[in-house]
């Protein structure tokens, strides 16, 4: 579906984001971008959206150019951003002027979403906080239907109940047809709900991974002792014990802890370059 | 870059119906408070001519003077989703072409405006015409679109819509290429175009008539810069409307499409 090849991009020329980046990224899933701030995670999203051009390699995007821009393209895609624009005027006159845009979009489920979000559908957009727009907004990308809605930090600014539908809602709304992107510092907010997972820093994608390959080479759990394990990628000091992750030598099972594997995989760039490569050889 | 030229007429009315809807209340507020203004002007004006049975034409200078200064200024902040990064990316984003988008901006300035802006003026001056029989034996004659000859009101609106029409697709441009204070920072280059093509035709007739010159200054010689009368009749003839063609025709569709181009290679 997203095929980038060779990208390379930067705000300053003598100061590259992205050199030569590679990404393939498949249909029907809820892909999740991690990274530290300014690890261009935002800027890489802009890029599938269109709204950013590379400077150097191929984008392409559901068979689309995204620089185009062309109608049909930008059809199947809603970009969710961090910081959102509502333009003054109600829900509703919002929904009547951009929802014809869209040829999917479902009048039903934008209101079922409104009200899964607690929202007045009659209220003004600018007399909304800025949760409650960026939940009505939510419900607008996700009831449009797209194949593709990409949303970068989508949790900022909900409250904890509100964090809880909407992985709800992302969750029943994903099918074969649709691809989600989400950008989240918070990740907490995202378990059980991104996968695969994409990591990048310093210019490159680390890791690009489905759980249950992460989960087989990676093993995530707590040691009760009172130091942490020597072989250990990461380990956090909790109570009764360390929070740690190794390298998953004996097929043991474990869940995906995403901020541990976020701190490891920064952490050892080329430990689990190594590993991950490995697994793929052997595959 | 490979450009798409889609222009699909449901999409065109889609953008229109947004444009109208929520992007022109700023225009409306605009006009509502220069007729207010208009109306203290003329009245003031009128009652310090006293009842005496005269006929005011005062409508021309007004109407030439808001349709192609207002105008223009409306123009000129008609991509004002342009100058705010948020307002950018989510105008961007929409399902249209820039085709689509820069037509649908297009339509409103270049054929929009001056039909609305002509109509709202032509009731606004006959209320002011109504309103000034009623209260005195003087008139404010009403704005006249087909002026007959012995009106007191030459072809302006014409005149005054052709004006503003040439001018509008620089000012377009200017909408799409600055970020902020379009219509100053155009001013301002054209401005400093001048100067420059002042300095540059200087330096050229310095160096072409630099018998003439001693040091920076002419000598104290004269030069007959009357032209000859075949090359008059050119300049006023064949010339003047080859002019007129370039700067009413050929001048905006440069700018339109430069406009159209700056327009696809904008990022948010």
């Amino acid at each position: 579906m997203i095929y980038l090849n060779n990208v390379s991009f930067g705000y300053n020329k003598r100061k590259p984001l992205f050199k030569e980046l590679d990404l393939k990224i498949e249909s029907g899933n809820i892909y999740g971008f991690l990274g530290k701030n300014g690890a261009g995670k935002t800027t890489l999203m802009k890029i599938i959206a269109g709204l950013l051009f590379q400077h150097n390699g191929e984008v392409e995007v559901m068979g689309f150019e995204p620089k185009h821009r062309h109608p049909d393209f930008l059809s199947q895609l809603y970009f969710v951003s961090e910081e959102i624009y509502t333009p003054s005027m109600k829900i509703g006159s919002f929904k009547n002027v951009y929802a014809p845009f869209y040829p999917e979009f479902s009048e039903f489920d934008f209101y079922n979403y409104l009200e899964e979000f607690q929202i007045d559908k009659d209220a003004k957009l600018t007399g909304l906080s800025y949760g409650q727009k960026k939940k009505v907004i939510l419900s607008f990308g996700l009831a449009t239907n797209t194949r593709l809605l990409i949303m970068d930090e989508p949790t900022n600014g909900l409250d904890i109940p509100s964090k809880s539908q909407f992985r709800k809602i992302l969750s029943s709304a994903i099918n074969n047809e649709r691809t989600f992107i989400i950008s989240t510092h918070q990740v907490r907010d995202m378990t059980n709900l991104i996968d695969p997972i994409i990591i990048l820093d310093d210019s490159e994608i680390l890791l690009q991974e489905n759980l249950m390959s992460i989960s087989k080479k990676l093993y995530f759990g707590i040691d009760h002792g009172m130091e942490a394990d020597g072989n250990a990628l990461f380990a956090e000091r909790v109570a009764g014990g360390y929070q740690v992750v190794r390298p998953n030598n004996f097929g043991e099972e474990s869940e995906v802890e995403l901020e541990s594997l976020f701190n490891s995989v920064v952490g050892n760039k080329q430990k689990i370059k190594e590993l991950f490569k490995k697994e793929q050889h052997g595959a | 870059m490979a450009h798409n030229l889609t222009l699909n007429p449901r999409r065109l009315g889609l953008l229109l119906k947004k444009e109208v809807l929520f992007e022109n209340k700023k225009l409306l507020i605009g006009l509502g408070g220069t007729f207010v203004l208009l109306t203290l002007i003329i009245f003031s004006s009128y009652i310090d001519g006293g009842n005496n049975g005269h006929k005011f034409f005062v409508h021309d200078f007004y109407y030439k003077f808001i349709l192609i200064g207002g105008g223009l200024l409306y123009t000129s902040t008609i991509f004002n989703e342009l100058n705010n990064k948020l307002e950018r990316a989510s105008y961007l984003s929409i399902p249209a072409s820039h085709l689509e988008k820069f037509t649908s901006k297009w339509i409103q300035t270049f054929i929009g405006f001056p039909i609305v802006f002509t109509l709202l003026y032509l009731v606004f001056s006959y209320i002011i015409y109504f309103v000034s029989t009623s209260f005195s034996e003087s008139h404010i004659m009403p704005l006249e679109i087909f002026s007959s000859s012995n009106s007191g009101y030459r072809n302006w609106v014409w005149v005054s819509i052709k004006s503003y029409l040439a001018a509008q697709s620089l000012f377009l441009l200017a909408a799409i290429a600055f970020r902020k204070f379009e219509f100053f920072k155009l001013f301002i280059v054209l401005f400093g175009l001048l100067i420059g093509f002042s300095f540059f035709a200087a330096i050229v007739f310095r160096i072409v008539f630099a018998d003439f010159f001693s040091g920076a200054f002419m000598a104290n010689e004269t030069i007959n810069i009357m032209p000859h009368e075949s090359f008059e009749e050119f300049i006023e003839g064949p010339f003047s409307t080859l002019l007129n063609i370039i700067v009413s025709f050929g001048l905006p569709i440069f700018f339109w499409f430069v406009g159209y181009l700056k327009l696809t290679e904008k990022e948010a």
